[in-house]
């Protein structure tokens, strides 16, 4: 469909207003460079740089708008192409445009209809008129062509509620995640976690306040944020054990519940997950201790995993941590590497908490047809 | 020689304006023939121009970007004391500065070593400058021999109290020695160094004036500091073999988040994808299994549009924009081939060649290209370079570590030689100590030196003893093997000369046989061991004796 459209016309992507542009652009370099930590503020950035530009841009209609937003949305993820967040929130916001205009197409059907119906006077047309309606919605699929020649001024006000609509789901995402501690975490209970995760570690604290447990934090080298998570949770009260990698065998069969955070959900179920995630989530499997992952619907991904070595999968960051670059010699004689992530297969996740409840790594799909739109797979 | 300069101001706050100078020529000519069309500052590196990696952390293209660049050329630049006292004649520095050269490739975040300057500025007027250091120690991929320096810093607020090239043979007793530092070629200076250079007429580079304000210390009170950087990459494509290493280290992803797949690219332009065993694939490119006709890239660094026929082989080099390279073309270690060369087919280009697509300036009327190097359907020139010491560049350390071993060799027989008993003696067992300790030659040179001295014998008379020394040298050796390796070190020494000098090796192994100081499986085994010795007089010598 969109490739028909792109092809029919060149259509000017260019954004017009300044302040926009800039906007975008710092974004980009912002992405670039990292300057933004954490995925919650990754998608609060982008969600409010498209807000900024759906509002300022003086565009002529729909097809223009989503035009402009895949383009530059486009320009944002492949910035960093291994934050998928900031693509998850391009593509919802793509997905909130095309409701919002199918809402109005089906009010002015409707209203169309009822006009129809009032006009004629034979019942018999009446049922006719409806049927070729419909049959007219089946075969024009969701009404696609209709779409790109709406008119922007009507739609603009609905559309920037509903992105205002995401926003304040990002912000509750994680107080909605956490108000779920009490089913998932019981008295007594030893809960394994890995690295730093703001959402899990605001699940412990909201558990924390009820019930006793012992949390083991296993310290993710080379970046050791376990450590960080171990200092936070302790100094919150939290009876904490902090672990070396290598120990999570060991301790798993002690364990009641691993409950991890992520970077992504994959679209099969799977997940992006801290390196060494593997390698807990198989610890777990074998002793059949249940995997939990906190996940905020934002980190749902609607990409699939087809090689580990996918491009923008994983992320390679200095060796430095492994190796100082001050060791010399030895450094122009073996290779370093120091990947980020992790892949752990959705048979390995027992169950996900979202912001919207408790769901099996098999109903994930189903949550991506909801979230994003099909039109929209491919930028 | 132009100086190109780019003052840039970053506002922090409003009145605390920073700006940076990046002095984009590089003033030497370690790059040479490639840097004859292009300035250093605009190689690529990683496909990436260097100077890029300066500026790019400004983000200085976009038009969004809060930096202003300043072009400033000043024609008559001939070093970088020049460059900063024009730059204090168009009073154009008002703050304190980050001085760096256009060839700098970094991942380091200078604020904090910024505020950090600040700071000691605030508690003494006399700082001068705060110089940014990478640790590195001894045989390092990044270290190279010219940059050898050796520090004395004050432990407590690391306050640099010397700065050394070694070579200097003075002792120090200063509390705390550095030789595992590297200068990264960034430094924060305060706004009265460009007076400074004004003020100093004899200050050319960077080191003059480091040298002359601890100099002058005492008078002048000026303080100068370090940083030491710990987690981050920076370093200076100073020299060929500094580009590959710092190759190797962006490929190898140390400079991260600065690598090809990363953040240095261009969004819109070039796209890598990274896979294992450090691979970089454009997104373009699709790799057939069995795509190479027989060419084989060795550490070859291959600019644009380069065109390599079959079974070319190349080996440790540089390969400069729109070169042709026809069918079997060997190209060996450490050659540099300039943009627009072409060389044809069946040529081997000999270690350390290097073309040009110019023909050397000084003959005008010789226009026909050096056939015997390129081939008859051939485009280029051999560079011919000055022999200067300095000026020679190796590939790795490896080979800089050989260089070394036959330089000092030379270095000894140039100066050994000459009369007296005790002094020939002396020497003997000064060399023998020498060789049996593996002191440093300098070293040795000194102590012949004083030897000298203290007997009172002519320079005249000094060469002719060493010599006697350095050959009677192997006769005093004990073991066969010393022998072997003596009687190695003396053909190869000579037969360089001359096939007169040939012939009277010949006798003097000879004789030395008669005589029975070498036993004859001694020459054997030298004979056997010397095989993979290319040099044919070598050859030559053997088949005689």
């Amino acid at each position: 469909m969109w490739l028909r459209n792109g092809q029919m016309e060149t259509i000017d992507i260019q954004i017009k207003d300044p302040i926009v542009r800039n906007k975008v652009d710092g974004l980009i370099e912002d992405l670039k460079h990292g300057n933004i930590l954490g995925s919650y503020q990754l998608a609060k950035n982008t969600v409010e740089v498209l807000l900024h530009m759906i509002s300022k841009e003086e565009l002529a209609n729909v097809k223009k708008l989503i035009s402009v937003i895949r383009e530059q949305g486009q320009r944002l993820m492949s910035a960093q192409p291994s934050e998928t967040v900031v693509g998850n929130m391009v593509y919802r916001v793509l997905k909130i445009i095309r409701d919002e205009c199918r809402a109005i197409d089906e009010t002015a059907e409707e209203q169309s209809q009822e006009s129809i119906q009032k006009s004629s006077t034979a019942p018999g047309d009446d049922v006719s008129n409806k049927d070729i309606l419909s049959l007219k919605k089946l075969l024009l699929a969701e009404g696609d062509v209709d779409i790109s020649d709406k008119s922007i001024s009507s739609l603009k006000a609905p559309i920037i509620d509903a992105v205002n609509e995401l926003l304040v789901e990002l912000d509750t995402s994680q107080e909605n995640i956490s108000a779920q501690a009490l089913e998932h975490i019981h008295s007594n209970e030893v809960i394994m976690t890995a690295g730093q995760s703001h959402t899990v570690e605001a699940f412990f604290k909201k558990a924390a306040k009820k019930r006793t447990f012992k949390v083991i934090v296993v310290e993710c080298a080379p970046f050791y944020q376990g450590q960080k998570m171990a200092t936070n949770l302790a100094s919150a009260g939290i009876n904490t054990t902090l672990i070396t990698d290598s120990a999570v065998f060991a301790m798993m069969a002690r364990v009641n519940k691993v409950i991890i955070g992520t970077h992504t959900v994959m679209a099969n179920g799977g997940l992006k997950a801290i390196n060494g995630c593997h390698a807990i989530a198989l610890a777990a499997k074998y002793h059949s201790v249940p995997l939990v992952v906190c996940a905020p619907m934002y980190k749902l991904s609607p990409k699939y995993l087809c090689s580990c070595d996918q491009v923008a999968f994983n992320k390679f960051a200095s060796p430095e941590d492994v190796m100082s670059f001050s060791e010399g010699e030895i450094l122009s004689k073996a290779q370093i590497y120091n990947p980020i992530f992790d892949y752990v297969p959705p048979e390995l996740v027992t169950l996900y908490i979202f912001n919207i409840g408790g769901n099996a790594p098999s109903y994930v799909y189903r949550l991506l047809s909801e979230l994003y739109d099909t039109e929209d797979q491919e930028l | 020689m132009a100086g190109i300069k780019k003052p840039k101001g970053e506002e922090f706050k409003k009145e605390d304006i920073l700006q940076a100078v990046v002095i984009a020529d590089s003033f030497d000519k370690k790059f040479i023939p490639v840097t004859n069309l292009k300035p250093r500052a605009l190689l690529p590196l990683a496909n990436i121009p260097l100077l890029e990696y300066t500026l790019k952390k400004a983000n200085w293209l976009a038009p969004s970007s809060p930096v202003s660049i300043t072009t400033v050329v000043s024609e008559d630049c001939l070093s970088v004391g020049d460059a900063l006292r024009d730059i204090s004649a168009k009073s154009l520095i008002s703050n304190d500065f980050i001085l760096v050269n256009g060839d700098t490739v970094a991942n380091v975040k200078l604020k904090p070593i910024i505020e950090e300057h600040k700071a000691r500025r605030l508690k003494d007027k006399q700082v001068m400058m705060t110089m940014l250091f990478k640790k590195a120690p001894p045989l390092h991929m990044i270290r190279q021999q010219q940059d050898d320096i050796i520090l004395a810093v004050k432990s407590a607020d690391s306050r640099l109290l010397r700065y050394d090239k070694p070579g200097n043979k003075k002792k120090f007793k200063l509390p705390l020695l550095r030789y595992d530092l590297m200068d990264t070629g960034i430094s924060i200076c305060s706004p009265h160094i460009p007076e400074l250079f004004t003020d100093n007429f004899d200050y050319q580079t960077k080191d003059d004036f480091v040298k002359g304000i601890l100099i002058n210390e005492e008078i002048m009170s000026n303080k100068m500091y370090i940083h030491v950087l710990d987690n981050e990459y920076a370093a200076r494509v100073s020299n060929i073999s500094m580009y590959h290493a710092i190759s190797k280290d962006i490929l190898a992803r140390w400079v991260f988040p600065i690598v090809p797949d990363g953040s240095i690219a261009d969004v819109n332009s070039c796209r890598y994808s990274y896979g294992r065993h450090n691979i970089y694939l454009h997104k373009t490119v699709t790799l057939a299994r069995y795509s190479c006709n027989n060419v084989k890239l060795d550490g070859a660094y291959i600019w644009d549009n380069v065109h390599i026929d079959n079974g070319c082989q190349l080996t440790f080099c540089l390969v400069d924009d729109d070169v042709h390279l026809m069918n079997n073309v060997k190209v060996q270690r450490r050659c540099v081939i300039a943009a627009k060369v072409v060389v044809g087919e069946n040529q081997t280009l000999s270690p350390g060649c290097r073309l040009t697509a110019q023909p050397p300036s000084d003959d005008k009327i010789n226009t026909t290209p050096d056939t015997d190097v390129v081939g008859e359907d051939g485009h280029g020139w051999v560079y011919l370079r000055h022999i200067d010491r300095d000026d020679e560049d190796v590939y790795d350390l490896e080979e800089e570590m050989c260089r070394m071993k036959i330089d000092s060799d030379e270095e000894d027989d140039d100066k050994e030689t000459d009369s007296e008993m005790m002094f020939l003696e002396e020497v003997i067992s000064t060399l023998q100590k020498a060789v049996m300790v593996k002191t440093d030659w300098d070293n040795v040179v000194l102590e012949v030196n004083s030897v000298k001295h203290a007997y009172g014998i002519q320079i005249k008379e000094v060469n002719q003893l060493l010599t006697k020394a350095v050959i009677s040298l192997p006769l005093k050796s004990e073991s066969s093997q010393e022998s072997v390796d003596y009687l190695k070190q003396l053909t190869s020494e000579c037969c360089k000369d001359n096939s007169a000098m040939q012939k009277v090796v010949v006798k003097v192994i000879h004789q030395l046989y008669e005589d029975d100081i070498l036993s004859e499986d001694v020459i054997l085994s030298w004979h056997g061991a010397q095989l993979d010795d290319e040099e044919v007089d070598a050859i030559n010598i053997r088949k005689r004796v």
